[in-house]
């Protein structure tokens, strides 16, 4: 009897342990679909907001290496803008910390920008806010989640603990700088000036750091600016610390064609031939080439023309002006480097680039200026990959007899197939009254032409 | 290693070489050959590795050709459309500068007032970069 019963409880117990184990299996990957059908409801009631539906069909968590399919969230009430942030981030909390990492950056710029929207007021705002603070904390590890978090706060008006964060070192600085200088949803007529840290770091990589892209543009207060100098002048030694005090540079420049101390105080730094300093040099400009006072433009414009401070930085200062608003004299500075017989190649095809980008926007004399300079460097450039630049750009450019005399000198005798073949588009988008020359050129270029997929474009430059 | 600890160590990893930030200029960067060309040469090796590690997280790669297109500053005054063709070729200009900037965070680093660049790894490299520039351009041409 007693064995009977000890077999039967052995059996239970065995059973148990297979279920168990089948549990743990299966229920380690769908523990993240079971606590958000589970947790939405309980954390709304207890945060005060109304009912969270669950999500219609818990999904199956993907295996590694298989995609993973859209995260069910949360549905929310459409009508509750605060329901609907919590539920967004409660749906970003339950996933793993991988996953988290992943995903969250898309999701919290628009989560970020909602925010700002919604305002902090009532018991839900403030619930919102808590909530934000506890994730941006915990969040340590990601410049792009914890900056979205604290740009979150900081489009909510929670100013006081971004502050707290300014003093701090590495992470939960510059968190603390991006919720500080971020305005949130961009107002038509928002009085600071909009600048794009991930635009910037695009182009000065920081060895894989990376920003949301939040546009800065809150105006800082007499006191943070003050902080804020203090900051930019501190030594730099190591990246993060460059990084903290570009993002500094950033939260001032929002200044810039509002306040006179501002731009005395980036004229000196982008003055200053300091080493230490110079690293600062791609922010400053870029601040000053993105301004839309002529007040800014004219210190880097002086900065530019000024052999004595040397040339670091200078490059990409172009380059951000030819993207920046256009201005009288940009052109003059643009062109700068393919009349200077001590330039290289480099900086050659980035000044074609920046009067690529001016195109749209010259007006005639500067056009005449940017055919004559292009003409003439076509002709007596020696890096083929400078040439094939300009010719991109002539070609893409109007021009007269001068723009026809240079494109037809490359589609005659460059050795690059590539940049005769430009050189023929460019012949075949010529507009009166040089159309009829530009027809000769090509029909006669084409008798001569040995490459099939030149010979191609100049067909289909005769017959488009 | 979770990913959260492999992208803080590459981070470290990174932020230990410092790397400059006007090197994209083109002019401003002075080399130091030796004798600290050994010891550039094994960072350098360390630092692909740890790329290389760190291709497989969430540290962003170059943006691809298709990618979203330049946010332009001043205000958020949106400019004219541009043609098909020129915007090809501003894309290619991009990426451009983009591969040079990758080139510098690789081989050229900095510390304190020095800054130091592999020269024939740096020079390849912007080879390289040149012929992706080339053929991106003859891309949009065709």
């Amino acid at each position: 009897m007693f064995g009977l019963l000890l077999l039967g409880a052995l059996s239970w117990a065995a059973a148990l342990r297979a279920t168990d184990s089948r549990k743990a299996e299966i229920g380690r990957a769908d523990q993240a679909v079971l606590r958000r059908v589970s947790n939405p409801e309980g954390v709304s009631r207890a945060l005060g907001l109304p009912k969270v539906e669950p999500a219609p069909a818990p999904r199956v968590w993907a295996h590694p290496g298989l995609s993973e399919p859209e995260p069910a969230r949360p549905v929310a009430d459409e009508t509750d803008p605060v329901a609907e942030l919590h539920a967004r981030l409660v749906a970003l909390e339950d996933e793993w910390p991988i996953s988290f990492h992943e995903q969250a950056s898309d999701a919290l710029e628009r989560f970020a920008e909602a925010a700002m929207a919604t305002g902090s007021a009532g018991p839900e705002g403030a619930a919102l806010v808590e909530r934000l603070r506890g994730r941006a904390d915990a969040s340590n590890a990601s410049l792009r989640v914890s900056g979205g978090l604290y740009a979150a706060l900081g489009g909510l008006g929670e100013l006081d603990s971004l502050h707290q964060r300014l003093p701090m070192g590495g992470e939960a600085q510059r968190s603390g700088l991006i919720g500080l200088a971020w305005e949130g949803t961009l107002p038509s007529d928002a009085t600071g000036l909009v600048l794009h840290p991930a635009r910037f770091l695009q182009q000065q990589p920081r060895a894989g750091v990376s920003v949301l892209d939040l546009a800065l543009s809150r105006v800082p207060d007499a006191e943070t600016a003050g902080w804020l100098r203090t900051e930019i002048v501190r030594p730099v030694d190591s990246l993060e610390e460059l990084l903290s005090r570009e993002l500094a540079v950033f939260a001032l420049g929002t200044s810039v064609d509002l306040s006179a101390e501002t731009r005395k105080f980036l004229r000196r730094l982008l003055f200053d031939t300091h080493p230490t300093v110079q690293r600062l040099r791609p922010a400053v400009s870029y601040v000053l080439a993105n301004a839309r006072g002529p007040e800014a433009r004219e210190i880097l414009m002086a900065w530019l023309i000024d052999p004595m401070v040397g040339a670091p930085g200078k490059t990409m200062a172009r380059w951000w002006m030819a993207e920046g608003h256009a201005m009288p004299g940009d052109v003059d500075a643009l062109i700068a480097p393919l009349l200077d017989p001590t330039s290289d190649g480099h900086e050659r095809i980035l000044a074609v680039g920046g009067l690529l980008r001016r195109l749209d926007r010259a007006g005639e004399a500067e056009l005449q200026q940017i055919e004559e300079v292009l003409s003439m460097r076509i002709v007596t450039e020696e890096n083929d990959t400078a040439r094939l630049a300009a010719v991109t750009t002539l070609a893409l450019a109007s021009g007269g007899w001068q723009r026809l005399a240079a494109l037809e000198h490359a589609l005659r005798s460059d050795p690059k197939p590539a940049t005769r073949g430009w050189a023929a588009t460019g012949l075949g988008r010529t507009t009166t009254p040089y159309t009829g020359e530009a027809q000769a050129i090509l029909r006669s270029a084409f008798s001569a032409e040995q490459d099939p997929s030149v010979r191609g474009t100049i067909q289909r430059a005769l017959d488009p | 290693m979770d990913m959260t600890e492999k992208i803080r160590n590459r981070d470290k990893a990174m932020s230990r070489r410092g790397v400059g930030s006007e090197t994209v200029t083109g002019a401003g960067q002075r080399s130091a050959r030796l004798p600290m060309r050994l010891a550039v040469l094994g960072v350098a090796l360390v630092l692909v590795l740890g790329l290389a590690s760190g291709a497989a997280s969430a540290a962003p790669g170059p943006v691809p050709l298709d990618g979203p297109g330049p946010v332009l500053g001043g205000g958020g005054t949106p400019l004219p459309p541009t043609p098909p063709l020129n915007a090809c070729a501003q894309r290619c200009f991009d990426t451009y500068i983009q591969n040079i900037g990758l080139c510098v965070s690789l081989f050229c680093g900095q510390f304190l007032f020095i800054t130091w660049c592999d020269d024939d790894e740096m020079t390849q490299c912007k080879i390289n970069a040149q012929e992706v520039f080339e053929l991106c351009l003859a891309g949009c041409n065709e």
